[in-house]
């Protein structure tokens, strides 16, 4: 490739522009599907060398290029509903219907349980979102299931219905996730 | 056609004026032949007898809320139904809550981030003079003072006062731009202010067609018409032409402000697609945490 160049720029130097016309020979633009476009360029005039007139199209490859794509969302585990896999994570069993409320998973399939913590006051807050439909019948069983298993005499927590969140105070993350799973969700 | 191009001839060797005039009724007559294969097309749905049935059931959702239905209409008053078939909507792009405040917060965004404040006013080293000790300081009795454009003076310079080109430029977080825009489409179509067509043919480039056809189906002054592509048919480009209250929009102009500005909101099936596709894509995207890092691009 490069030896071709330099003698192209030599014949250039050499005999200028009409030489080096005589020395490559003016073909049509290739059209194969995948250069449709080259056309559109603005300069239409393309020379190509005949040793390299011969072009292949081949799609054969073409998923091992599909697969250095970014995902275009994370792909759910073809596991069955309700199975355990052995990192531990749950596949959700619960179909929209079965309780009052329903918990959608996150984008990346977790349960969406989260614990917010300012440090310079350590205050810890539990947060669930993604709350559909009766968010405050989940508050209530979601408070006995905490009273029963933490015994706390005093629970502060609180739904929002609007943003279909349920916020506690204290940390509680694993509990309400457990609840959760026991649940379907 | 061939009429018109005779009489074109005749008129245009006395008068180079109206030359315009008759090249654009030319290019009426090509587009109508166009906008004629539509109608044409539309008269084939009406003969077709089945409606158009879009019932998808969106098993992705995974919500407690089930796909929205709306009718699809047609902007063509002669036919013989003004709805043409059904259309489901994605639950998390047109059944979302509809939340308040991220929609406030979208539009001050809006008004704000493009805002730039002119006014201005003048620190007391600005103020022409000044620069003399107005009396000793000491022996007059009086206050003692450095300069007569001190902020305490009648005159003098301001302090803390507006500095013009202060920008109020800022970036919305992108998730709230997202949500912003799903819940304003569930809150237009939670009030029945969120109309779907099947596409934005019509028979007439009169505006008048278009403020009646309006009026009739109780669409309310001001109405935007937004489809998935930006090159719009060329009817409804006349219509609503001089109409500055009926805008038209392509799927990715679309934005909280301009939904709230305008009583209806009125989407091609085409366009109800690629919004739900583009909102979809946004919200299960992997590298959603990292966008919302991003404080903007220049």
């Amino acid at each position: 490739m490069s030896a071709g160049v330099c003698s192209l720029v030599t014949l250039r130097c050499v005999s200028g522009l009409r030489c080096l016309k005589a020395a490559v020979s003016q073909r049509a633009v290739h059209t194969c599907p995948a250069a449709l476009g080259i056309t559109n360029l603005p300069a239409g005039r393309h020379t190509i060398p005949d040793s390299r007139a011969q072009v292949e199209t081949s799609t054969a490859e073409w998923h091992y290029v599909e697969r250095l794509f970014p995902l275009k969302s994370i792909p759910k585990p073809t596991v069955a509903p309700g199975e355990v896999t052995p990192s531990g994570w749950v596949a959700p069993s619960a179909k929209p219907g079965d309780h009052p409320y329903f918990v959608r998973r996150s984008p990346s399939h977790m349960i969406p349980v989260y614990l917010h913590h300012i440090p310079h006051i350590s205050k810890y807050r539990t947060f669930v979102s993604h709350v559909e439909g009766d968010v405050f019948a989940l508050l209530e069983e979601l408070r006995e299931y905490l009273q029963d298993r933490k015994h706390t005499r005093i629970l502060n927590m609180r739904a929002h219905e609007p943003h279909q969140k349920i916020e506690i105070k204290g940390q509680y993350v694993a509990e309400v996730r457990e609840f959760l799973l026991e649940r379907g969700f | 056609m061939a009429g018109a191009l005779s009489l074109a001839w005749g008129v245009t060797a006395h008068r180079p004026a109206l030359l315009r005039q008759v090249l654009r009724s030319f290019s009426v007559t090509a587009v109508r032949n166009q906008e004629t294969g539509a109608a044409v097309a539309a008269a084939s749905i009406d003969s077709r007898k089945s409606p158009l049935i879009l019932d998808e059931k969106f098993p992705d959702s995974n919500s407690i809320v089930v796909p929205r239905e709306a009718w699809i209409e047609t902007l063509d008053t002669s036919a013989a139904s003004t709805q043409v078939g059904l259309i489901h909507l994605h639950p998390q792009v047109f059944g979302a809550n509809p939340r308040l405040d991220l929609i406030h917060e979208n539009v001050t965004w809006q008004k704000k981030f493009r805002m730039v404040n002119y006014a201005h006013t003048k620190v007391r080293s600005e103020v022409r003079g000044g620069g003399k000790k107005p009396w000793p300081q000491k022996g007059l009795g009086r206050a003692r003072h450095g300069s007569i454009r001190s902020p305490l003076w009648r005159g003098g310079g301001v302090t803390h006062g507006p500095r013009a080109y202060t920008t109020h430029f800022y970036m919305l977080p992108f998730s709230k731009r997202l949500q912003g825009l799903t819940a304003t489409l569930s809150a237009k179509f939670a009030q029945d202010d969120l109309k779907i067509v099947e596409s934005l043919d019509m028979p007439s480039d009169e505006a008048g067609y278009l403020e009646q056809l309006c009026e009739n189906r109780r669409w309310g002054i001001s109405v935007l018409f937004v489809d998935d592509s930006d090159i719009m048919p060329r009817n409804i480009t006349l219509a609503s032409d001089t109409l500055r209250h009926m805008n038209l929009m392509p799927v990715y102009g679309l934005n909280v402000h301009s939904m709230l500005k305008h009583e209806t909101l009125v989407l091609t099936v085409a366009a109800v697609r690629r919004i739900e596709e583009r909102i979809l894509y946004h919200f299960r995207r992997p590298d959603l945490p990292k966008e919302n890092m991003k404080r903007f691009r220049m």
